[in-house]
């Protein structure tokens, strides 16, 4: 079967991560704001399932990821454990905005 | 009456209560009943039944909507809810003993069986000596001893997810615990009509689309007269985990939506296959949760959108080759805003009077509404662990939808344990082809036949 594609494949140009406050930190407040209800408490160690991400919530992340730092994850990367925490999400981003560019 | 009893509350709809409003009106028109759903929680034992009615009496009193009134401004042309002091009585509670039971729920009125008692209590009307209530509780003992809790409750009023918040609620109002159980719903967004209009082309341009194709659906478009019917069967914790790990591995463990999709417009296939007709395809009518994950509310008004996924005759050959188009889909319907922009669409709908709704509904798919209907509603309600002194060991929907279309497949999971939940309406399916479209869904979920696993149908 082949691997379907949630995102074009080519990679975006890479903006740099805006460096003013911790990536970590930032991704806590997208999540807070615009995706999940979150607890009081809620840091970049939270389980993100707790807090209710779902297929949809994941998807909305993936789309805003995209807009916010040009960074579309590939589908290999998309899985369960890769997405439990703002920490790892945060390093999916960096990892893939480190990436040398496709083509 | 006096004057303190007939004082009201006006509250506004939102705009997915119009759709339900138009369809709740549909059904009533075309005799097919009222647009009402039902929850069901299964316990270990027979509930404390007078924890039960004092539960009942109390969230009557602390949530009156479910005794409102929908009603229309002539002004505005905007339906609203007249929300009256609640009455001095609980919602509506019904007792009931399977033949052979044991007897624990005094008061109870012996059954011939369960599943129609359950799909009666949703064909019944709501209201009572004169309060229109919008849900009922019926409590059935078992031959076992266990005892499912139905909560029936009006589309009209709230939607799948608030009804688990509201079983949720009526536990532990049960218990006496009354705690803050809502949230503050956010303000609706007032665009202005251009923009409103910018935002509605997306869904409109998907929906043209969409209507090259067709949405043909197993009942056909002409509505038909009769109550719903409901099979369910609840996976063992080694299925469930069996057929989620073949999930996985086909759409993987993040978008498991796009699988389920596919798995239903494929049974709805084998059926048409059987009648010797291979449509261009089917359009399926998934609804998509608009409140924000992990909240606890808001618990009334329907917050959904609508995705609608189409599987065309070339990606229905596999169950792999529709679930990676419908992921696709997912994906492209999420970049698109389409849950946004159909938002939109009934926006610019909702003053219109029910019948031309629907008829508007309907015009697109040249008297259909969708192919079928389909959801994954996730865990049921993970915070109900007790209800009334009964554990709680499983929880399942049984959704109400017409015809057209007529029929719908639903998955839920409780306990680690996947539930699957055939609907479909009188006369539209035969019990072969509810055999033939179980048996299709069973050997796309488990990648082989199960017809161990169709008793019942």
């Amino acid at each position: 079967m082949s691997t379907p594609k949630l995102a074009p494949i080519q990679l975006m140009a890479t903006q740099p991560i805006p460096q003013q406050e911790p990536l970590e930190q930032q991704l806590v407040h997208l999540v807070s704001e615009r995706l999940l209800e979150t607890q009081p408490g809620f840091d970049a160690d939270s389980n993100l399932y707790d807090s209710g991400l779902d297929s949809m919530a994941i998807m909305q992340l993936l789309i805003l990821i995209e807009e916010e730092y040009g960074v579309a994850l590939p589908e290999g990367e998309l899985t369960r454990q890769n997405f439990s925490t703002v920490r790892s999400v945060a390093g999916l981003i960096r990892a893939r905005a480190a990436a040398p560019t496709e083509g | 009456m006096s004057a303190a009893a007939r004082s009201t509350v006006r509250l506004p709809v939102r705009v997915t209560d119009c759709f339900l409003l138009a369809h709740d009106d549909f059904m009533q028109r075309t005799r097919q009943g009222r647009h009402v759903t039902q929850s069901l929680i299964e316990l270990d034992r027979v509930p404390d039944i007078e924890k039960v009615r004092a539960g009942l009496m109390r969230l009557v009193q602390k949530h009156p909507r479910l005794v409102a009134r929908l009603r229309r401004d002539w002004r505005t042309l905007l339906p609203f809810w007249e929300v009256p002091t609640p009455p001095a009585r609980g919602l509506p509670l019904g007792l009931w003993r399977e033949g052979g039971a044991p007897g624990s729920l005094v008061g109870a009125v012996e059954i011939e069986g369960v599943m129609d008692r359950l799909e009666r209590a949703m064909a019944e009307p709501l209201a009572e000596e004169g309060i229109d209530f919008k849900a009922r509780l019926d409590v059935i003992e078992l031959r076992d001893g266990r005892a499912i809790v139905a909560l029936s409750w009006s589309h009209l009023l709230i939607d799948g997810k608030g009804a688990e918040l509201l079983l949720a609620e009526l536990g532990r109002l049960c218990d006496g615990v009354d705690l803050p159980c809502d949230v503050k719903e956010p303000p609706p967004v007032v665009l202005p009509w251009n923009e409103k209009l910018k935002r509605t082309k997306a869904a409109v341009a998907h929906l043209e689309n969409l209507a090259k194709i067709g949405a043909p659906s197993i009942s056909g478009p002409r509505p038909r007269a009769g109550r719903g019917h409901y099979w369910n069967l609840t996976l063992s914790p080694e299925d469930s985990t069996r057929m989620t790990q073949r999930v996985e591995g086909m759409v993987g463990s993040l978008f498991p939506m796009a699988f389920y999709v596919a798995c239903t417009a494929r049974a709805h296939d084998r059926v048409f296959r059987h009648r010797g007709v291979q449509p261009r395809g089917y359009v399926a009518s998934v609804p998509v949760q608009t409140r924000k994950r992990g909240a606890r509310g808001p618990l009334f008004h329907n917050h959904v959108s609508i995705f609608f996924f189409c599987a065309q005759r070339a990606q229905l050959g596999t169950i792999e080759a529709c679930a990676t188009a419908m992921k696709q889909q997912f994906a492209d319907m999420m970049r698109a805003r389409l849950d946004e922009s159909f938002l939109a669409v009934l926006d610019m709908m909702m003053r219109l009077p029910s019948w031309l709704f629907m008829r508007v509904v309907r015009w697109q798919f040249k008297g259909e509404i969708a192919s079928f209907y389909h959801s994954h509603t996730g865990v049921f309600a993970p915070e109900l662990l007790e209800f009334a002194g009964g554990r709680v060991t499983n929880a399942y929907h049984f959704p109400c939808f017409a015809v057209p279309p007529g029929t719908g497949l639903f998955f839920c999971e409780r306990g680690g344990r996947v539930n699957i939940t055939l609907a479909w309406r009188e006369g539209v399916l035969s019990g072969e082809e509810r055999r033939l479209m179980i048996g299709q869904a069973m050997e796309d979920l488990f990648g082989e036949p199960r017809p161990e696993l169709l008793h019942g149908l």
